[in-house]
């Protein structure tokens, strides 16, 4: 329902103000779910992130400092508290200065978000659909990082082949992670 | 010392902890996958320039000639 906008002397109804309640609560289209700011640990679970209330969700990583030179950045679907280490599957474009490939990555165990360096800044939005649902799990995932002193583009289509209903995730890298990272859900109507 | 940040979105609560033993089990699994992915990488990269350096190509101009 869109806002309505009342005029002097017009009688309101219940239905029209709860609508107009409604739209304010969420008129964005987004609602907020989580934020989390960690400070160079290892990995990042989210639980609970996922529920049945939105079936799409948008996931903002940005990172501001990094631990080692040349690493990646995964992310792996977990349900319960347990991560979900099979089914995955990705098809990805990268892109730099120095190399540019089409890749089918990282097997099967989890989807990469990019690359990810000490000396440089990153960002990385996984877009994914469906992950509380008892279906297979898509997502789109683009980043920017850096790879061996290049910035790079990461896209990705990546798709998770199981009917777990997940509701959360883990951040993984073989360094640290410091930034902050946002959980929003795509509101269904 | 490898510590996980984890954070209830339900609760808000955000607890970080020391890996635990199988967390750390995976964590070097992945480290050894992704340290090998790396050199696979650098690989590509230094196969590309020995290839531009018996040309005799820039990286420009091979990205002149083929784009």
């Amino acid at each position: 329902m869109p806002l309505t906008t009342y005029t002097a002397g017009e009688v309101l109804t219940a239905a029209s103000l709860n609508a107009n309640f409604s739209f304010a609560a969420g008129g964005s289209g987004l609602t907020l779910i989580a934020t989390a700011t960690p400070s160079a640990v290892a990995s990042v679970s989210i639980n609970n992130c996922f529920t049945s209330t939105y079936d799409n969700y948008a996931i903002i990583v940005v990172l501001t400092a990094g631990s080692l030179d040349n690493h990646d950045i995964s992310i792996r679907l977990r349900a319960s508290s347990t991560d979900a280490t099979t089914n995955y599957g990705q098809l990805a474009l990268q892109i730099a200065s120095s190399i540019t490939r089409f890749a089918d990555v990282l097997g099967t165990d989890e989807w990469l978000l990019g690359n990810y360096d000490k000396d440089f800044t990153g960002q990385y939005r996984v877009e994914i659909s469906n992950p509380n649902k008892a279906t297979f799990t898509n997502a789109t995932i683009t980043g920017t990082g850096n790879y061996n002193t290049d910035r790079t583009v990461w896209l990705s289509g990546s798709y998770q082949q199981s009917s777990t209903q997940f509701d959360g995730f883990t951040l993984l890298t073989s360094g640290t992670i410091t930034g902050t990272i946002k959980v929003y859900g795509y509101q269904n109507s | 010392m490898a510590n996980k940040l984890e954070l209830d979105a339900q609760t808000g609560l955000a607890v970080e902890r020391e890996l635990t033993t199988a967390e750390k089990t995976q964590r070097t699994k992945d480290q050894t996958k992704h340290a090998a992915l790396f050199e696979t990488k650098i690989e590509r990269v230094a196969a590309r320039q020995a290839v531009l350096d018996k040309l005799g190509l820039t990286a420009d101009e091979a990205a002149a000639l083929l784009g």
